[in-house]
């Protein structure tokens, strides 16, 4: 008899959202989380003495108000406000532009460089919110439950609906949406606007994460997925929102174990999962199991050889998980300012050939050295995440392959760590000269410390073939061929990104199949 | 006093052809005008040095509808297809390189020489793709539904697609979702391990297409190349005999046949618009020839923009048309040689030569021609598909003698000089591709005779293919079916009342496969337009 109802494997966002909603529903949940830190990549980190970051990732737009609400995270002390934070593009020559909530304050300020793109920017949100409403549905809802070898009623109205919902746009609208949505960001961003380093800031998001570069196709769709998800603030970055799903989880009567890493999750003579068993023999049993960690880690290394299917095996194992992300933190010890704007979240990139430029060498499996970035400034909010008067700043480097054919010695890191201050000069004269401390996490790190496959900070390329039916059809909505084995992170719909809707999504179904 | 017809053809391109044929045999008063001295468009021979047939742009066929060719008759007329037996990659340094057969198990013992697995898998993956491309036909030989309307008829039209993709089973379906979305290398990376397999298979993915192999959308043009069909043998591809203006001379003769009359020589302005509707055209020398209808062949950039002309468009409608992508990337070298240009010394006779030669030894070599063209270069080292058509068919050189044509990507119509400047650039472009050739055949110099270099631009100046697109626009997924050439529009009309198209700029796209011209036919006459 097991003392749990389920497992959660896995202490990220995610997995503590799953394991908070099942245990308010008054499961008996057990998380298990290989570090002694509980977050993920969500997790703040001292990366140096006297300095923190608030996350790994530092993009908190993408929080649901749902699931703050179901979790009741504000009264667990999350700070959330409805409308995403400011973040400023930097161009190399020294310009940039303020992109902010408001649409309008944002337009005036680009109106400064071109009237046109002051217009092109106020007529692109709109076109935004008219279809936010459809991306939304798409990507707050579990994905729709159609066997299309079985064609059911139920399933042939479901298609129905999301057919007349496209229709609801009205036919401009539906038909420009099908337009674009094939289009690379670079075709899609070129129609409207003229200003180089404007358009690959905006496209930038996109991009991130992306086994492409501004002229891959599809990334448009990337772009709307993100913009329109978009909606949120978490001032104290990802950090605060595990401290409140911490204690919310606590509340709820989640039991947490961590320092217990997985080796496998067990099956009985039937093949029906009966509960996990950790690095070092301890088993635990249990007859559900959530995995949150990748589903190439759930499926590829949880279990024995021949133990699944050969079709699983074979999906799963063509999953593309090509990591092309690296970190750089930086313990500054002065004020930072870019472009001369004291800024929280600023973008790199300054135009679409540039950024492609820094993808092409991934395809070759080497490395450019002129990586664009993403960056935030933790202390703009929370000076004390650093001595008085000194900084941290967080970079997510762009594109760094964890395919890198030399591999990621400490000589690479160096040289990478080298090649972000060298981009961060341009826009902060002397910055490097500034810096106290500095941690450089290649892809391969990533995975070695979070179990990420492959160093992919969205357990997945977010790719057409790879959403909706994610990670593959057969467990697209979170349940898996394997009986009592549920997937609850970033790998299932709507993937990677600080959104705890997997966690949240799968916790329902969970709840709905029990 | 000019005579009125039922509908003038502007453009003398295959679809125009096969659409006066269709037209003809309906018993109407069809005029075919064509602005160059020759018929075809890029389906074209010339004798563009004394005694040799070249094939100046497209160089093979297999797409081509055999319905169509039934229904026009054309074997009568001349059509007449040599099938190529082989597929053959060299490699440089000498070595025997890899050549595909028409016979599996020939192919088979080649692929193992450099993967055993993947000598394995090749038959699967044939049968998958095949499978995939029977989908696919399906899709081109109806018009494309119209996914705006809630008109029956459209409905049912989308749901018997609809149908088709069901009972592909989960399996295939989700392969198609991939071969849809997918790069073609990706896609190819999920079957194979062997570069030499991988290159020439991931490149037939971007034939025409400003993409890299590495570009996602482009798995599903591999299959475009899978739906070849000669007599019913799949996937099989083909020389016509006199050069691929034996294609067009065929549908030209099965239109006079029918009583069509073709003019050369006679360039067209613009088409004669009356209060929205189409009256005739209006010809460069100034003279006026009505119509019931007309139909344009030229690219959908050239129909709206010039023979409509922006004044006769909605703002809306010019918008969307000049967001209509063109985009070549591709150019055309064509040799005169004086000898047999062997690829491969090690191996016996000639037959492996007998069908295409891909120079592309791996993917990263595709991918690198590719990035080069990004920012406005063409590529130094390209990607070539070449064949020497002289060996099966000795009508096109004097004895002794070969043409040899050679595709190439990838060479941007826009380059960084501006595309004026492509002229100046041709002969650097000739001299890049025969360096390629030499590192494969040493003695390539000394046997040419002459070369003829057809650049984006010339495919646009001469043959009146917008920026060099041999497709007549990017075969894009937002660019086909329903949105092809601009959605509202894709059914072969345009905003002009009795102003239709029939050239690859209309679905179900570009390569020689009749189906524009056809089905634009088959629309006029249902609506009876005419």
């Amino acid at each position: 008899m097991s003392k749990y109802d389920i497992i959660v494997i896995g202490g990220g966002h995610n997995g503590l959202t799953t394991a908070t909603i099942l245990a308010k529903k008054g499961k008996k949940v057990l998380v298990v989380e290989k570090r002694n830190v509980l977050g993920g990549i969500a997790a703040g980190e001292e990366f140096y003495p006297g300095y923190s970051t608030t996350g790994l990732l530092h993009d908190t737009s993408g929080v649901r108000p749902q699931v703050v609400k179901a979790l009741q995270l504000e009264k667990y002390g999350l700070v959330i406000e409805n409308n995403r934070a400011d973040v400023t593009i930097l161009s190399k020559d020294g310009k940039s532009v303020n992109i902010q909530s408001d649409v309008n304050a944002t337009a005036e300020t680009i109106n400064n460089f071109s009237k046109n793109d002051a217009e092109a920017y106020k007529a692109y949100q709109e076109f935004l919110k008219k279809i936010s409403k459809v991306i939304n549905d798409l990507m707050e809802n579990p994905p729709p439950n159609i066997n299309i070898e079985n064609l059911t009623m139920a399933s042939l109205v479901v298609l129905a609906k999301k057919g007349m919902m496209l229709k609801g746009l009205g036919n401009k609208t539906m038909m420009e949406l099908l337009k674009v949505a094939p289009m690379s960001v670079a075709d899609f961003l070129n129609e409207k606007f003229e200003t180089d380093f404007l358009k690959a800031g905006i496209a930038a998001p996109a991009i991130y994460g992306s086994y492409a570069g501004p002229w891959s196709a599809y990334s448009t769709i990337n772009l709307m997925l993100w913009e329109c998800a978009s909606r949120s603030y978490i001032k104290g970055g990802p950090q605060a929102l595990v401290d409140a799903l911490l204690k919310a989880a606590i509340q709820a009567g989640v039991e947490i174990h961590t320092g217990a890493e997985v080796e496998k999750i067990l099956l009985d003579t039937d093949g029906v999962v009966k509960g996990v068993k950790l690095v070092g023999g301890e088993e635990i049993l249990s007859t559900k199991v959530a995995a949150s960690c990748t589903p190439k880690e759930t499926f590829l290394n949880l279990f024995d050889d021949f133990e699944l299917e050969y079709e699983l095996d074979y999906w799963i194992d063509k999953i593309r998980s090509r990591g092309t992300t690296a970190k750089v933190n930086l313990a500054i010890n002065t004020l930072v300012q870019l472009n001369d704007q004291t800024v929280e979240f600023a973008r790199t990139g300054n135009s679409f050939d540039e950024m492609e430029k820094a993808f092409d060498p991934v395809k070759y499996k080497e490395v450019t050295d002129a990586p664009f970035l993403d960056i935030h400034i933790p202390t703009y909010n929370n000076p004390s995440l650093a001595p008085d008067g000194h900084s941290v700043v967080s970079v997510q480097v762009h594109q760094i392959p964890y395919n890198f054919e030399a591999g990621w010695s400490e000589e690479a890191k160096k040289k990478l760590g080298e090649d972000v201050l060298k981009e961060l000069d341009i826009y902060s004269t002397g910055l490097s000269k500034s810096v106290v401390g500095m941690e450089v996490l290649s892809p391969a790190d990533f995975e070695e410390r979070y179990t990420l496959t492959e160093g992919h900070i969205y357990h997945g390329e977010h790719f057409v073939d790879q959403l909706i039916t994610r990670p593959i059809p057969a467990c697209s909505r979170y349940t898996t061929p394997v009986s009592g084995l549920y997937l609850c992170g970033s790998g299932s719909h709507p993937g990677g990104g600080i959104t705890c809707m997997p966690g949240y999504l799968s916790a329902k179904m969970i709840l709905k199949n029990n | 006093m000019s005579k009125k017809y039922d509908a003038i053809i502007i453009g003398g391109g295959h679809n125009g052809l096969i659409n006066a044929a269709y037209l003809a045999k309906a018993g109407k008063k069809v005029l075919v005008l064509e602005k160059r001295y020759v018929l075809g468009g890029a389906a074209v021979s010339e004798e563009i040095h004394p005694g040799f047939t070249f094939s100046v742009c497209s160089y093979v066929v297999s797409l081509f509808r055999p319905h169509i060719i039934r229904e026009l008759s054309l074997v009568k007329h001349g059509y007449d297809i040599i099938p190529m037996d082989a597929s053959y990659q060299p490699l440089p340094d000498g070595d025997i390189g890899l050549c595909k057969w028409g016979d599996a198990a020939k192919t088979r013992r080649e692929i193992a020489r450099f993967s055993k697995k993947d000598s394995e898998v090749y038959g699967e993956f044939n049968k998958v793709m095949t499978h995939m491309a029977k989908l696919a036909k399906e899709v081109i030989d109806h018009p494309a539904p119209d996914v705006a309307s809630i008109n029956p008829k459209e409905l049912s039209s989308l749901l018997r697609m609809g149908k088709v993709f069901k009972n592909l089973g989960s399996e295939l379906l989700q392969m198609n979702t991939k071969l849809l979305t997918m790069s073609s290398a990706d896609f190819l990376d999920l079957w194979f391990e062997s570069e030499i397999l991988k290159g020439p298979l991931a490149v037939s993915g971007i034939i025409g297409t400003f993409l890299g192999v590495r570009s996602p959308g482009t798995a599903y043009v591999l299959l475009h190349h899978y739906m070849g069909e000669l007599d019913g043998a799949f996937r099989s591809w083909g020389f016509s005999k006199g050069g691929t203006g034996g294609v067009s001379n065929a549908c030209a003769d099965a239109a006079r046949s029918f009583g069509a009359e073709i003019r050369t020589n006679v360039s067209v302005s613009n088409v004669k618009i009356v209060n929205g509707k189409a009256m005739g055209v209006l010809l460069a020398n100034g003279d006026e020839i009505d119509s019931k209808i007309v139909v344009s062949n030229l690219d959908p950039n050239r129909t709206y923009l010039k023979m409509i002309g922006e004044d006769n468009l909605s703002s809306d409608i010019t918008k969307e048309i000049k967001r209509f992508k063109m985009r070549g990337s591709s150019g055309k070298v064509n040799f005169a040689l004086n000898g047999v240009p062997n690829f491969c010394r090690k191996r016996k006779g000639l037959e492996y030569m007998k069908g295409d030669i891909a120079i592309v030894p791996n993917v990263d070599y595709a991918e690198k021609a590719y990035d080069q063209a990004k920012y406005g270069e063409f590529s130094e080292r390209p990607f070539i598909n070449i064949v020497v058509p002289s060996l099966t068919d000795p009508t096109l050189a004097p004895p002794g003698k070969h043409v040899m044509s050679c595709f190439v990507q990838y060479a941007p119509f826009y380059i960084k000089e501006g595309p004026e400047y492509w002229p100046k650039l041709s002969d650097k472009f000739g001299d890049a591709v025969q360096e390629t050739i030499k590192e494969y055949v040493p003695d390539i110099d000394s046997l040419v005779e002459h070369r003829q270099v057809v650049t984006p631009w010339d495919m646009q100046q001469t043959f009146g293919l917008t920026e060099g697109n041999i497709f007549q626009g990017e075969l894009t997924l937002e660019q086909l079916l329903f949105q092809r050439p601009i959605s509202g529009y894709a059914k072969y009309k345009t905003p002009i009342r009795n102003l239709w198209m029939s050239g690859s700029g209309t679905h179900p796209g570009g390569g020689i496969m009749g189906s524009g011209g056809e089905l634009s036919a088959k629309s006029i006459l249902k609506e009876k337009a005419i």
